[in-house]
């Protein structure tokens, strides 16, 4: 309708499909072993998958409640302790689950965009 | 601005600006509000010491509003830490209007902003209620002074949103920032009604603040220099037949004393308030000092309780009446009448002078004579001070006399109670 709606429509559509991304795409930091908290923001902060940090903090909680995340705190050299973070069987798990997902979603969505280019 | 104090981030000690540690402060409240689980607090507090780090905030640095700020971009909206969206929606009604005092436009301690900024009024019109409340009765002062006891005063940016009404989020939190600097004196300039008006309450407040301060030091004073005459007079308040000087009676005129001087201690420190425009001291003095004034007026009045009756006894138990009995008379002469001494006429067989008094005072002062078919009361010589020391309620050493006689009397003072028409005996 008006410029004000789609925009916000727009932002509205972006938000939803990051926070869809995140659990998958924090999983797979994960993946690789040990990591910190500010690294994980670091990394997402580079794929622009988050804008500010706070959306981060209660997922990892919830993560770490499930039983998906197990995690420890190390004393740092420099500042403050640091909290690492690993993948436990079940977050393994998931994350194995949700690459699946977001494989089909991907060759299906290119499939659809392959459709109307043509 | 250079005021700093020291808090801890995340196990480190920090040195921050006032300023800067109000906004963090309500930032970190925020997000608690937002945050079922006290370590996701502890964490987000961690990664602000490790942003800080990064900054170069450490050691000697003071932590500035502007770090804050960057502070908040980075972590971003206090509701982003909402564990889940329903969440979200639930916490909306809590940015409904809060009643806060509102400093930035205050008059004296921003009450009537607050509660202009409340139910939406122009302040000049709740100030002007005060004003008038305060004439009628003087109900305005002591509503202001509860509220201004009892009303949070808005010091955080989150604070100041709720006070308007508005949501706290990231985007209102930076225009309050912003706006604090210019805004809000563009606002008060250009209200161009407003500034005249205002610059006399200022002056008016300035002038009752004096006027609070005069009388609270006068009254200081007073009870300094009674306190000191007591002291002199070896304790006796009143004289002791009266007041029967004991533990509890002393300790009433203390708490008296007590009560008396704080209260004084109030209006001098009330007029200062309206004066500065601002309260002079901190509150957990003014709390000390309002608990030790309830104390003393709690310790007072049960000390009375249990004082008063032992008091009326022992008034009663001093009053006296002794009758003369003199010749017959048909007039009375009261030319020669003294100070304290009342007058009252009555009917009755015999011919008398009833002389009703309080204590023992000098009896012989009080002459009553007849010559010639004239009663003649003299009692120039009579004092009450005389029976009396220390501080003298002279009205309780006001003598009654009582004139007996079948008849009513002629009076020739012209200027002495007349007798009523009293009816003949018999």
């Amino acid at each position: 309708m008006n410029k004000n709606s789609e925009n916000s429509l727009r932002a509205q559509s972006e938000v939803q499909m990051r926070k869809g991304m995140l659990v998958y795409c924090v999983l797979l930091l994960l993946g690789d072993g040990k990591v910190y908290t500010s690294e994980l923001i670091r990394a997402l902060h580079q794929a622009e998958l988050i804008v500010v940090e706070g959306t981060l903090y209660p997922l990892l909680n919830r993560l770490a409640k499930d039983g998906l995340l197990a995690y420890e705190w190390q004393e740092s050299e420099q500042g403050p302790p640091r909290k690492y973070y690993w993948l436990t069987d079940g977050g393994k798990k998931l994350l194995a689950d949700l690459q699946q997902t977001y494989h089909r979603l991907h060759a299906s969505v290119s499939a659809l965009e392959k459709g109307t280019n043509t | 601005m250079n005021e700093v104090t020291k808090i801890h981030l995340g196990r480190q000690a920090f040195t921050i600006s006032v300023d800067a540690h109000r906004e963090l402060k309500g930032y970190l409240d925020a997000i608690k509000r937002h945050v079922s689980d006290e370590g996701v607090v502890s964490e987000v507090e961690l990664r602000m010491a490790e942003l800080l780090a990064e900054r170069d905030v450490k050691d000697e640095q003071v932590i500035l509003p502007a770090d804050v700020d960057f502070l908040k971009e980075q972590l971003g909206n206090p509701k982003d830490f909402a564990e889940d969206d329903e969440q979200e929606t639930a916490d909306q009604p809590t940015d409904t209007k809060r009643l806060f005092r509102d400093t930035d436009n205050a008059m004296l301690a921003g009450v009537a902003a607050g509660l202009g900024n409340y139910f939406g009024v122009d302040v000049l019109i709740i100030r002007l209620l005060f004003v008038i409340a305060t004439f009628a009765g003087g109900w305005g002062i002591l509503i202001y002074i509860v509220l201004w006891l009892l009303v949070p005063e808005a010091k955080t940016s989150s604070e100041r949103l709720q006070m308007a009404g508005k949501p706290v989020t990231i985007d209102s939190l930076k225009e309050v920032v912003e706006r604090a600097d210019v805004g809000g004196a563009a606002r008060r300039a250009n209200n161009s009604l407003a500034g005249p008006v205002n610059a006399a309450f200022r002056t008016l407040l300035k002038v009752v603040g004096v006027c609070f301060v005069v009388i609270g030091m006068s009254l200081l004073l007073g009870l300094a220099t009674a306190a000191l005459y007591v002291f002199f007079h070896n304790s006796s308040i009143v004289q002791d037949n009266l007041f029967p000087i004991g533990i509890k009676e002393h300790l009433l005129v203390y708490s008296a004393a007590v009560v008396g001087i704080l209260l004084s201690l109030f209006v001098v420190l009330f007029g200062m308030a309206l004066y500065r425009r601002k309260w002079p001291i901190h509150a957990w003095i003014t709390g000390t000092l309002i608990g030790m004034t309830l104390i003393g007026m709690a310790a007072g009045g049960a000390l009375a309780a249990d004082v008063a009756p032992h008091i009326r006894d022992r008034y009663n138990a001093n009053l006296h009446t002794t009758v003369r009995t003199v010749q017959p008379f048909s007039a009375v002469d009261l030319s020669q009448l003294g100070n304290g001494v009342t007058i009252n006429y009555e009917t009755a067989p015999t011919y008398s002078v009833s002389l009703h008094y309080y204590d023992h005072p000098n009896l012989n002062a009080i002459k009553t004579s007849v010559k010639d078919g004239t009663l003649i009361v003299n009692s120039r010589q009579y004092s009450r001070a005389e029976g009396c020391n220390g501080i003298c309620i002279d009205d309780l050493y006001d003598m009654t006399l009582t004139i007996s006689s079948p008849n009513a009397p002629t009076v020739d003072d012209p200027y002495a109670p007349v007798p009523p028409v009293a009816p003949v005996a018999g």
